[in-house]
């Protein structure tokens, strides 16, 4: 019997190795296959769910309309069996995919939650509790997708169709009438437009003077399907605001002839772009030139970068990892990775000088497409009077101009009613362009480098993380903490699990997730109703495929005692330096359970208490 | 055909999940654009039963120093403040305010640079050494001069700086991070943008036994029980008492944890210490010396810096300069009558035990209990039990005092008094002497939903699961009851 079942399921599994596109006939025979050997139906379940799991991105969408061929036209036990593991396969699955079959996933979730069409049987594919944890994870797992992918297009303005491209596979096997999901390609994420600021009309083209220039062919870094048509509204805020700075520069240092003439050309800047004369592309150049100038005011340590919001055409320094998504199962080895084009490693923006030559009676012919250094103000100021755009100040600026403009911004602000008045544009800057780089759920910024960069990826691997221990436990009951001791509060320390790389990250990232440790529920009856000792809550029993036996996930022993592992992790994560995340609730859950709460320490604590008492 | 299904082992605990409240709030008005131009501030009242919700659709703007994420939906309720942008931006704006308009005129070049000065003195880390620079800074000022906002807006700004200050509530009448009548600390910065601006009260959680998407901080709190804080008599003396511990707590942490160190402080206060009445400057004196404040920020009120100036220009025993400034008032600052103080006072209490929806729902406990388990402190104050009114320095100690033999707690029986209360449960053993009682600080906070004086019980509402912590309890005459909390 055992063998028999491995065998069938060989032959299931064999099958389903071919499947690799949406392929009726295929999708039948392996139905029927299911049909004809339903007292097999534990291993065909599992083979199909490995294969869910095991293959490659592309391939798992025929793999599911496997699923809901055999479930709708078999039903039971395969809803059973594969109700049972339906939220992990979906979901492993779902984090994978392209948008195009997300789309077409969320398609089939659909038809799940109702009954087999033209079946007598009013009852859902799956049961509602089943269908509905999916479509919670799917809520949250939406909103930090579209973070990342907002991000993404901060960073590197490319599409999101832009992943790996995937065969268009309609899905045509479908016994049941229900609506096939359509378009499975190019699913488009709403809120990535919505989060653009409303980009102003386009301003008027080239004046008749310069509709010669066939602009759009110099700049083959500008897709032009994809670029929106440049913000001029915004950049002449900008370019206000750095006027506004100059301006100060100049007011705090009048004997600066640098200064000075920054603020000069500026000024003739602001009004080339007020004049309206500027065709879209060089407005961008124009906006380009801006951010440099602006990233020189700013204060940064190293890299150029560009003050995210309005950045169009840049490409960060290095391209993006991809989506990159933080699910708490162990990923496959076929995740979706990026092989788009190499990015530039260079923001791919002409310099203003040759924006400038355009408007020379002899432009330039072709651009050069290497790239000089950013020198912004003798750059500017150069082309600038070059083009006899530049009225007066006739101030010959010095090449050692740049290094003064790249010092952050002087905080010399003092304690005292006049200094206090001074409006200060440029310190204000610190608290948002300085730091481009923006979590959209919290607000929290994070500067243009590396380890900006790295600590936000982590940061909203957090929020997701939390996100999702939100959709998990949203059955159990939460409840307030008592607050901590005055000598506990002294002695706590509070960690940002949320970006460092301290417990939450890298390293961490290779355990295993706490949620997958699991303790078989004891059969002492006494054990059996055990709590947690941190957060004082009782295990939930869920079956274990793998052993066949009930078990507590997300629990393990230590010292005779068992603990949520995700729990235990989070106070030893912070217990380090001191009680964490869960020293509120240890310490409240210890006066709880005795009458001398200093007396008698659970375990945990007892440690930390000696570690406080130690120093 | 065989259905071995039926009988599969475990079915019958497999995890069904509630269902979800996927419901969001409708929003009664259209929705409406606000363009906000550059340093310019919306300001709105958001009422108590209608949300008022604000999603920013372009451009920046925070809220009392925290920053907006773009394109959230921020819902407001009972809450009155303002959006202030920094750049420009637009605001989408949906349901029914009580009132809202836009403003021009703002004090917040002059706040941030307040806090920019106060950045100076954070300074490197080559001055987080130097224990003597960094700033403990005191806002005083009278009712509703925005003091509470510009503690918010200096944190929210630190926070955005990398800095992780302690921010110290003394203002009894408006709990942070806990339930009016009581006094806190609390380190800020805890990873996410700023402060939770949704919240009741405008700071964040305290924590929960359960992940949180929204700001957690942990705080240490102290009872203090009465409506009106003054320096003299009982609720002086344990005023006085708590302001010492709970500068000492802060001292201590701000001394040994580096993250802390180099960012100081920052101390919110009742409008009474800038009324410029009674004792209320004495008061003020102690609060400096206990916390060694280096920066006084007066709000609206030319009278009490003037007064300040004076009184700390000789410095005597305060070695440490102290630099004292007078900002001026926003005009955003609203007059908060009695009744929605009250409110305020009852969703705070109701959000300790019940959390706010949406960010984070509670469950409390309900639990009888014997009175003989319980072991309630009163302050022995003969006017305390019949006149909850604040007598400004009205109080003689010595009648107090000679009233219960001298001790500054009494020990009471539950009574039908206490009905809708609430019960500071103190760290502290249940037989506790005065000294004890007046410097534990609080594990938590039960109400008392029921007593039974014939079958001598009590039912408590409880807001962790479990046995009620086996510890002395203080029934404070303040806040009042709030009769509806439960069922
Ligand atoms: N700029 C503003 N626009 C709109 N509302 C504001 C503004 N500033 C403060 N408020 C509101 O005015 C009220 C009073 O402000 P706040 O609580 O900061 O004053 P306070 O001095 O702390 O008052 P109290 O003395 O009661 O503690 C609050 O409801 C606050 O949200
Ligand atoms: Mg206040
Ligand atoms: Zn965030
Ligand atoms: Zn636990």
């Amino acid at each position: 019997m055992a063998s028999h079942s491995a065998e069938v399921a060989a032959d299931f599994r064999d099958a389903l190795q071919d499947l690799k596109i949406n392929s009726r006939p295929e999708i039948s025979n392996l139905t029927v296959i299911a049909k004809e050997n339903t007292e097999h139906a534990q291993a065909i379940s599992r083979e199909l769910e490995n294969h869910i799991r095991l293959t490659r991105p592309e391939w798992k969408l025929p793999a599911l309309y496997v699923l809901d061929s055999i479930v709708k036209n078999v039903g039971t036990p395969y809803t059973v069996y594969l109700g049972r593991n339906l939220f992990r396969t979906f979901m492993e699955a779902y984090t994978l995919v392209d948008p195009g079959t997300r789309k077409a996933m969320e398609g089939l979730l659909k038809t799940w939650k109702l009954p087999v069409p033209e079946s007598l049987d009013t009852r859902p594919v799956f049961s509602a509790e089943v269908t509905r944890e999916i479509e919670n994870a799917l809520i949250k797992f939406r909103t930090v997708t579209i973070q990342h992918q907002q991000q993404q297009a901060r960073n590197q303005r490319q599409p999101y169709g832009q992943l790996p491209a995937r065969p268009p596979q309609q899905p045509q096997y479908r016994e049941s009438p229900t609506p096939n999901p359509q378009g499975p390609y190019g699913y488009p994420i709403p809120p990535q437009k919505t989060t653009e600021p409303p980009r102003s009309p386009v301003p008027r083209y080239l004046s008749p003077a310069h509709q010669g220039i066939p602009s759009a062919s110099r700049q083959p870094y500008l897709p032009p399907s994809t670029a929106p048509p440049p913000d001029i509204g915004r950049i002449k805020d900008t370019l206000k605001q750095i006027i506004l700075s100059a301006t100060m520069e100049v007011s705090q240092r009048p004997a600066d002839e640098r200064a000075r003439s920054l603020l000069t050309t500026l000024l003739s800047l602001q009004k080339v772009l007020e004049s309206g004369s500027l065709a879209p592309d060089q407005i961008r150049q124009v906006e380009g030139e801006i951010q440099r100038i602006s990233g020189a005011l700013l204060p940064r340590t190293s890299t150029p970068s560009v003050p995210t919001h309005f950045a169009p055409a840049p490409a960060p320094t290095q391209s993006a990892p991809p989506v990159a998504l933080p699910f708490p199962f162990p990923p496959p080895a076929a995740a979706s990775s990026q092989r788009a084009t190499p990015q530039p490693s260079q923001p791919p923006t002409m310099d203003l000088s040759q924006l400038l030559r355009q408007f020379n009676p002899t432009p330039a012919s072709a651009p050069s497409q290497a790239r000089p250094p950013p020198q912004p103000a003798n750059d500017l100021l150069a082309s600038l009077r070059a083009a006899g755009l530049l009225g007066g100040g006739r101030a010959t600026p010095e090449p050692s101009a740049q290094p003064q403009l790249q010092t952050a911004p002087l905080n010399d602000v003092k304690l005292d009613p006049v200094s206090l008045k001074i409006s200060r544009p440029n310190l204000i800057r610190l608290l948002y362009s300085a730091r481009p780089d923006q979590c959209r759920e919290c607000a929290r910024r994070f500067p243009a480098t590396e380890e900006g960069k790295k600590r936000k990826t982590r940061h909203l691997d957090w929020h997701f993380k939390t996100n999702m221990r939100i959709a998990d436990t949203s059955k159990s009951v939460i409840s307030r903490s008592w607050y901590i001791d005055e000598r506990e509060w002294i002695d706590y320390r509070e960690s940002d699990d949320t970006s460092s790389d301290k417990g939450s990250g890298s390293s961490k990232a290779k355990k295993p997730d706490p949620k997958d440790q699991y303790v078989p529920v004891p059969t002492d009856a006494s054990l059996a109703n055990a709590h947690c000792p941190i957060c004082q809550e009782k295990f939930d029993a869920q079956w274990h495929e793998e052993t066949q036996q009930p078990v507590w996930f997300d629990a393990m022993h230590i010292g005779g005692r068992i603990y949520h592992a995700s729990c235990y992790a989070e106070l030893s994560k912070a217990s380090g330096m001191g009680a964490g995340g869960a020293g509120g609730r240890a310490g409240g859950s210890n006066i709880a359970a005795s009458n001398t709460a200093r007396s008698t320490p659970d375990p945990i604590l007892g440690k930390r208490k000696w570690h406080a008492g130690a120093e | 055909m065989a259905f071995p299904g039926l009988s599969l082992p475990g079915l019958n605990i497999t995890q069904s999940p509630p269902p979800t409240n996927l419901t969001t709030t409708a929003a009664s008005a259209p929705p409406r654009t606000i363009s906000l131009a550059a340093t310019s501030e919306f300001r709105f009242e958001a009422s108590h039963n209608s949300p008022l919700t604000i999603t920013l659709t372009s451009g920046t703007a925070e809220i009392f120093g925290t920053e907006l994420a773009p394109s959230r939906r921020y819902t407001f309720r009972g809450s009155k403040c303002a959006i202030f942008t920094w750049e420009g931006c637009t605001l989408t704006v949906e349901g029914t305010s009580e009132s809202e308009y836009t403003a021009e005129e703002t004090p917040m070049n002059v706040y941030a640079n307040v806090h920019f000065a106060l950045e100076r003195l954070r300074g490197g880390v080559e001055n987080a050494r130097d224990g003597e620079t960094r700033p403990r800074v005191l806002v005083v000022g009278p009712d509703d001069a925005g003091k509470t906002s510009l503690v918010k807006m200096l944190a929210g700004y630190a926070i955005r700086s990398g800095r992780r200050p302690v921010v110290v509530n003394l203002d009894q009448k408006q709990g942070m991070l806990s339930v009016p009548g009581s006094l806190s600390a609390m380190v800020v910065g805890t990873g996410l943008g700023g402060l939770d601006v949704e919240e009741v009260g405008g700071w964040g959680n305290s924590p929960i036994s359960g992940p949180s998407a929204g700001v957690v901080m942990m705080p240490v709190v102290y009872h203090y029980g009465c409506e009106g804080v003054e320096s003299e008599g009982p609720r002086g003396e344990v005023w006085r008492g708590l302001v010492t511990r709970l500068a000492l707590a802060v001292m201590s942490r701000v001394e040994n944890d580096e993250e802390v160190k180099g960012a100081g402080c920052i101390i919110d206060t009742p409008g009474f210490l800038g009324s410029s009445k009674g004792t209320s400057y004495e008061m003020i004196q102690h609060v400096v010396s206990e916390f060694s404040v280096n920066v006084i920020l007066t709000l609206g009120s030319e009278r009490l810096y003037n007064h300040l100036t004076k009184r700390f220009s000789s410095l005597g025993p305060y070695d440490d300069p102290i630099t004292i400034l007078k900002l001026s008032k926003s005009g955003g600052c609203v007059d908060r009558d009695a009744a929605y103080l009250q409110s305020l006072r009852h969703d705070q209490i109701r959000s300790y035990f019940f959390g706010t929806s949406p960010s984070a729902t509670l469950s409390p406990y309900t639990q009888l209990l014997d009175f003989s388990f319980l072991s309630i402190y009163t302050l022995a104050d003969p006017t305390a039990a019949t006149n909850t009114a604040f007598l400004p320095g009205g109080v003689d100690a010595e009648t107090a005092g000679t009233e219960s033999d001298g001790a500054l707690f009494v020990k009471v029986t539950p009574s039908l008094r206490m009905l809708n209360s609430l019960l500071a449960i103190l760290h502290c053993p249940k037989e506790a002497d005065d000294e004890t009682l007046r410097q534990a600080s609080v594990v938590g906070y039960v109400y008392v939903s029921d007593v039974d004086e014939a079958k001598s019980r009590v039912s408590l509402l409880v807001p962790v699961t479990g046995r009620v912590p086996e510890r002395a309890m203080i029934w404070g005459e303040w806040p009042e009851g709030v009769a509806d909390l439960v069922g």
